[in-house]
């Protein structure tokens, strides 16, 4: 098995949360819909004689998310139809921008498993959403409250090399999701969707295996790590066979764990892709700057000198993270001002100002000179002798609770800085 | 009787709008098992918006005041049966939809309606509007009212034949290789096949969407104009439209044509024309001679080629056009598409497939733009390009329908026209020995109905003369 | 010509259900149709650009003016096949 490395190519879809559908002013809610079939008209429903008129916001929403993924902006937008029958397909075709991306290239940068990883994008395009369909007893139940709502693909190259940092990779793409306000990418909710195609070979090697596997319908994070895992046993099982290995489309069972055939290359579709006459050519740019991304956040993070816990903490925390900043501005050390926002539980619903009020307080009641403190610590270090005789051995913890141990003599108006001094000076001499 | 005739009759107090509806109701229920214009006549409908029309009417006393915001009030139209009307059944003129009632209107029967004219039914057609004869009909072929025997042409042809015959004033059609100036030049009647991106064509079952345009037929020049003024313009719905009030085509429309350069291309004066329409051609060129216009020949070479690019770009279009007729949103399973349909669809699907997209559907897009750079070319030497319709006199209903692509050539005069999505008017320019309408096209620069209409009405104004 | 192979192929990709007849009618009417439409390779077209888009319009998008046209859900299914709970149902296996 460690002989092996898996090849792994993502397919990310984000629902960016615009207020109306991709094609049609029905509205764009169908995960909090009361009810099937409420949010369609003519142009969704894919009825006769219906046209298709672009939403601006999608567009909009989707080049500022693409140019934070760190891809370079393209000018020429054409939708094309992407025709093939299904059930959840109304109009038989789908409306999409593939072939004339809106963002091209670039690369993510993430902390993974074993260090930081570097994804290339291949391409971020904008085209609509299937309806619902559900399969009851020999019977397809279609709701097209989803039909016609925008929708962002992610293509990447094949660039991870191992199963957990796909994962992780998809929850940086969902961080920057939330960070630039396109789309709460929330699973759950069906706001983000995963594809991954997936090949093996051996470990060290460059060149890209001549197939790849295509895994389609994961919905959560702890299915797309069952299915990517199965699939690199299943493959790796056959390479030692020597068997040779396709190119194929699986799906992932839930129930059985297991990935099945759906489609051979040889059954793959004939899209029959041409541009949508009835939508005229796109010629759009942006031009206001974005939102702090999490790779600037990290960046900025580090450079404050915080732990690597406490940064995907505060990235994770717009409002915590914000608490953060003001305290530093206001002097307070970075590694202080973290652990004020992130560890003092009756702080979690203060404001900064409230926060920075309080340590005030709690300052001006600190004991720290020399004078009020040595009291304590006397006491203290008579009635600890052996964490006294331990520190002394070398054992640094002892001073902690030493320290510890003066903080509780003080009701903690001690200042632990300068206790932490005085005690080192008592004990050696 | 015109549309103005009507409406000074109207004000005169000559008639109620309901008498003229139910007479005309009357003459549909005598002619129509006949001739076969009509597939649903709304009778009941019709008369409820008479009443109310005349309720506005004895209300205001004011017919002028009222014809400022619905300048059709009282006239009795009709819709080809692919316009969506609301709560009444559309099938466009095919069993797959059958029963089909849509939920919503087409933006021209809505503006029409707003409009105050009264939709008296939906008209017969090739259905879904493959066809130059109306003979692909689910529900049996139109009868030319000329000569009964013989196809009013298609595939709009309910649509001439109820305004030929005198059942309504107006009849929407779409053209989208020939389909409204063909009819138009086979039963006397006139056509403004009008710029692509002119009318709106939401809520009209799409053919082939890079083609489709949406017009009307009407017996006379000044009220085809008249009524495109109704449709004409801007619609949120339809992304092709532009921004911009509609026209008053009307303005200007008697002021001559002198010193107007009139091009008739040679490559439409082919070998294959019936000798009457070659005659009726040179008839017509001496006519504009009369008229002061100042008549050329001119070359639009790559004619002979538009057949195949437009069946080629249009049938491609057709088979993802018809891709969402799956029986489950609406209508019946895909196996109640007809011949033609079918047949359209396959062509379509293979010149799309992988493997052909470059021979067939790339290479007709890129011979799309020579032939618009031929009218580009053209239109640098003259205002308006005069051509027959159809090379033949309206054929016997029977002649080519086993022969699908002798059907096909027959829009070999037309297409080109809808390839570079320039407006064309067909106007009548005479009759055969036997009595068969021969009609022309005034084929014009984008945008530039106006021009044409004009053309059109002074050229119609001295047929008459003769 | 078509070979018999190809007619089936298309048809399948177009979801038309033909007879064997029709298979046989129409291989022959379409070989005919696509021996005329060859005609366009007496053209050398390869400086030409394709008209891919038959307007020269841009940035075409919804405006205020677009009020939504969001039917109840009586009207959605009014003309479905069959229906059940708000759904439209169609029976029959489909592969994506």
């Amino acid at each position: 098995m460690s002989d092996y490395e898996p090849v792994i190519g993502l397919e990310v879809h984000i629902q960016p949360n615009t207020k109306e559908k991709m094609f049609c002013g029905c509205k764009n809610d169908p995960f909090n819909a009361k009810a099937p079939n409420i949010y369609t008209c003519p142009v969704c429903l894919g009825l006769p004689g219906a046209m298709p008129v672009p939403n601006e916001e999608a567009i909009k929403i989707s080049m500022f998310f693409a140019k934070a993924m760190g891809t370079k902006l393209q000018k020429d937008i054409t939708f094309e139809r992407k025709n093939y029958f299904y059930p959840d397909l109304p109009k038989g075709y789908q409306l999409t921008s593939a072939h004339y991306p809106l963002g091209v290239g670039g690369r993510l940068t993430f902390p993974g498993s074993a260090g930081e990883v570097i994804v290339r994008l291949r391409e971020i395009h904008l085209e609509e959403d299937t309806a619902k369909s559900q399969h009851e007893g020999g019977k397809t139940m279609i709701d097209f409250n989803k039909s016609g709502v925008p929708l962002l693909e992610i293509v990447t190259e094949p660039d991870l090399h191992d199963v957990d940092d796909a994962v992780k990779f998809c929850k940086e793409i969902q961080l920057i999701a939330r960070a630039t306000k396109t789309s709460e990418a929330s699973m759950e909710k069906g706001q983000m969707r995963l594809e991954a195609n997936i090949s093996v070979r051996k470990k060290g090697g460059e060149r890209l295996p001549d197939y790849r596997v295509e895994l389609k319908n994961i919905n959560s994070f702890t299915f797309m790590k069952k299915a990517l895992n199965y699939e690199l046993r299943r493959q790796i099982d056959l390479l030692e066979k020597d068997e040779k290995l396709e190119q194929e489309t699986r799906g992932f069972n839930e129930k059985t764990g297991k990935t099945i055939l759906q489609r051979t290359k040889e059954e793959a579709h004939d899209y029959r892709y041409f541009p949508e006459p009835d939508i005229p050519q796109i010629k759009y740019s942006i031009t206001t700057s974005l939102s702090e991304l999490p790779s600037d956040i990290r960046q900025n993070l580090t450079k404050d000198g915080l732990s690597r816990e406490f940064i995907e903490i505060l990235i994770r925390n717009e409002k915590v993270l914000g608490k953060y900043k003001k305290l530093v501005l206001l002097k307070y050390s970075p590694a202080k001002a973290a652990g004020l926002v992130i560890n003092i539980s009756e702080y979690k619903n203060l404001s900064a100002k409230e926060i920075h009020e309080k340590e005030s307080r709690k300052k001006s009641e600190r004991l720290e000179k020399e004078k009020d403190l040595m009291p304590f610590i006397k006491k203290v270090l008579e009635e600890n002798q052996k964490a006294v005789s331990d520190y002394k051995k070398g054992q640094e913890n002892s001073l902690q609770f030493l320290i510890g141990q003066v903080m509780k003599a003080t009701q903690g108006k001690a200042d632990a800085e300068k206790s932490a001094a005085l005690i080192k000076e008592k004990i050696l001499p | 009787m015109t549309i103005f005739d009507y409406l000074e009759g109207l004000k005169k107090g000559e008639y109620s709008v309901t008498e003229q509806v139910k007479d005309r109701l009357k003459k549909i229920g005598k002619l129509n098992p006949e001739l076969n214009a009509f597939i649903t006549v709304t009778g009941d409908l019709a008369l409820a918006k008479a009443r109310k029309l005349e309720q506005e009417l004895s209300a205001s006393k004011d017919l002028e005041a009222l014809l400022k915001e619905k300048p059709l009030f009282g006239v009795p139209i009709a819709h080809k049966d692919i316009f969506s009307t609301k709560g009444v059944e559309t099938t466009a003129a095919s069993n797959i939809l059958q029963g089909y009632i849509p939920e919503y209107d087409a933006t021209v029967v809505r503006k029409l309606d707003e409009a105050g004219a009264i939709m008296l039914g939906k008209l017969n057609c090739d259905a879904f509007a493959h066809g130059a004869s109306g003979e692909n009909s689910d529900f049996g072929p139109a009868k030319n009212p000329y000569d009964k025997k013989r196809t009013p042409g298609g595939s709009s042809s309910g649509s001439a034949v109820a305004v030929a015959a005198d059942m309504v004033f107006a009849a929407t059609g779409t053209d989208t290789g020939s389909s409204l100036r063909n009819p138009a030049s086979f039963t006397n009647t006139v056509s403004m096949k009008n710029t692509y991106g002119l009318v709106s064509r939401f809520g009209v079952i799409a053919m082939s969407s890079s083609l489709d345009t949406v017009g009307h037929i009407t017996r006379t020049v000044k009220e085809n104009a008249y009524v495109l003024k109704v449709v004409a313009g801007y619609d949120p719905y339809d992304a092709i439209t532009r921004q911009g009030p509609s026209l008053d085509y009307l303005e200007g429309i008697e002021s001559n044509v002198n010193g107007l350069k009139v091009g008739f291309p040679k490559e439409y004066i082919v070998g294959g024309l019936d000798p009457q329409v070659k005659l009726t051609m040179h008839e017509v060129r001496k006519r504009f001679k009369k008229l002061g216009a100042e008549v050329m020949d001119i070359s639009l070479p790559h004619t002979e080629y538009a057949v195949a690019v437009y069946y080629i770009l249009m049938a491609s279009e057709v088979s993802s056009n018809l891709a969402r007729f799956d029986g489950i949103r609406f209508g019946h399973g895909r196996s109640k598409f007809g011949e033609e349909a079918q047949r359209r669809i396959m062509l379509g699907t293979y010149s799309l497939s992988a493997g052909f997209y470059d021979a067939y559907y790339l290479k007709a897009q890129k011979v799309r733009t020579l032939i618009i750079d031929d009218f580009i070319k053209a239109f640098k030497k003259v205002d308006v390009i005069a051509t027959p319709v159809f090379p033949d006199l309206p054929p016997l209903l029977g002649k080519n329908t086993d022969d699908p692509l002798k059907m096909y050539l027959m829009d070999v005069l037309t297409a080109p026209v809808n390839i570079a999505g320039l407006p064309a008017l067909a106007v009548p320019a005479g009759f055969s020995k036997e009595g068969l309408p021969i009609g022309i096209q005034l084929i014009g620069k984008h945008f530039d109905e106006k021009l044409l209409f004009r053309v059109g009405y002074s050229f119609e104004q001295e047929s008459k003369g003769e | 010509m078509l070979t018999t192979r190809e007619v089936c192929k298309i048809a399948q990709l177009a979801r038309l259900d033909l007879s064997q007849a029709k298979l046989k009618l129409y291989q022959k009417q379409l070989s005919r149709v696509l021996d005329y439409v060859n005609k366009l390779n007496e053209l050398n077209t390869s400086k030409v650009k394709p008209t891919l888009h038959p307007t020269p319009i841009t940035n075409r998008f919804r405006g205020k003016d677009y009020k939504s046209q969001t039917l109840s859900q009586e009207s959605a299914l009014k003309n479905a096949g069959e229906k059940q709970r708000g759904y439209i149902v169609t029976k029959g296996v489909f592969e994506k």
